[in-house]
């Protein structure tokens, strides 16, 4: 039997939740409180034997696999993972230079008139035309690099110009049959 | 320790596996005894126990340490076991607990000597278990996992009066299955109100 001080600060008092004063006036009580006393011994008792209870493990595999699981979802934040960051925004940066150098050069060539074509003439016909090139071989390269964490980013390929072109030209020359056609 | 855990966490938020496997050591037997003593049966048990750690791998990350990481993990334990208890539908029968306490028969023994020999050990454990799910948690979760009183209220959503009310009973319960004449104890357990 214990008084109702125990019963309200006993438990908190043994886990050492009441604060230094509140823990002071409990230990005074104790002092007058035989009950008390005895509760308290008692259930440092008990909870000592609980304590001392074996614990138990898993087996081995659980834990192979916790750790391994662990370690594939552990944060990249590391020096290689930064440098492969950089790398990726590096193959993404560089597809948008050499549009803007080609478009430069185009532009020199209008201006120069060296073999220019007349159906380029026009600025902003040509800037489409030649746009819509890069816009292709990018893609192509984009696609390569999502596949690819560390690509390599090369020039397009002139060939996948070429075929952007015989592309066209497949199209165009299925509209000059279906007019042959009426 | 929380200062180590703490430590633990940050490390592995900068990719640091290795740190991981020190947070894992340090709760890997009271986290899986406690699951243990609460859903009984240790296949289930290691299933709950490794969705338990899959669900911290998948948080950790973004872990700010709102509270301790004890106290976290022994949440999401929690939960899991109340819903392993519930899905497994296993109530201990009577017939079922007195095998347990059957097998190490209650001895004249003081109080005081009472908890010390391996037999006790397994008799106290047999008790413990018998207690009501809600008695045990408690018990469990600050004895073996050394919560605190206001972590354990936090985790069961309830007052810390409730818990401080079920750590009672449940003192009072295990001392009437273990020494309680043979056959005269197991119908006086008592439930919180």
């Amino acid at each position: 039997m214990s008084c109702q001080q125990f019963d309200e600060q006993g438990w908190l008092y043994l886990s050492g939740e009441l604060d230094r004063s509140e823990s002071l006036a409990f230990e005074r009580h104790l002092q007058g409180c035989e009950a008390c006393r005895a509760a308290v011994a008692e259930a440092r008792q008990w909870t000592g034997a609980v304590r001392e209870l074996p614990q138990e493990r898993p087996a081995a595999s659980v834990r192979r696999a916790i750790l391994a699981e662990a370690k594939a979802q552990r944060p990249r934040t590391g020096v290689w993972h930064r440098w492969l960051e950089w790398h990726r925004a590096l193959a993404w940066g560089v597809p948008s230079l050499a549009t803007a150098a080609v478009v430069v050069l185009f532009l020199l060539r209008s201006f120069s008139g060296v073999g220019v074509r007349p159906d380029l003439l026009t600025w902003e016909g040509g800037f489409r035309q030649e746009t819509q090139a890069l816009d292709q071989a990018i893609s192509a390269v984009e696609t390569e690099a999502a596949r690819d964490d560390l690509e390599t980013w090369d020039e397009p390929a002139p060939l996948s110009i070429m075929e952007s072109e015989i592309h066209d030209l497949r199209q165009d020359l299925g509209q000059d049959m279906d007019a042959l056609d009426w | 320790m929380a200062q180590d855990d703490s430590q633990w966490v940050k490390a592995y938020q900068r990719g640091d596996a290795r740190a991981f496997n020190r947070l894992y050591d340090q709760y890997e037997r009271p986290l899986f005894s406690y699951l243990l003593k609460m859903i009984g049966d240790r296949s289930r048990t290691e299933d709950v126990f490794q969705q338990c750690w899959m669900k911290v791998i998948k948080a950790l990350p973004d872990y700010r340490e709102q509270q301790r990481f004890g106290s976290w993990l022994f949440g999401i334990a929690h939960h899991a076991a109340i819903d392993a208890i519930r899905q497994a539908k296993t109530q201990r029968t009577d017939e079922q607990a007195s095998e347990l306490l059957d097998r190490h028969p209650a001895d004249t023994a003081t109080p005081e000597s009472l908890l010390v020999a391996q037999e006790d050990q397994a008799r106290l454990q047999a008790a413990i278990e018998r207690l009501p799910d809600s008695q045990r948690s408690v018990v469990l979760m600050r004895l073996q996992a050394e919560l605190s009183f206001k972590e354990i209220a936090e985790i069961e959503h309830c007052s810390i009066n409730t818990v401080l009310g079920r750590m009672h009973y449940a003192m009072n319960n295990l001392k009437k299955l273990l020494f309680a004449e043979e056959g005269g104890g197991r119908d006086h357990v008592m439930s919180t109100v």
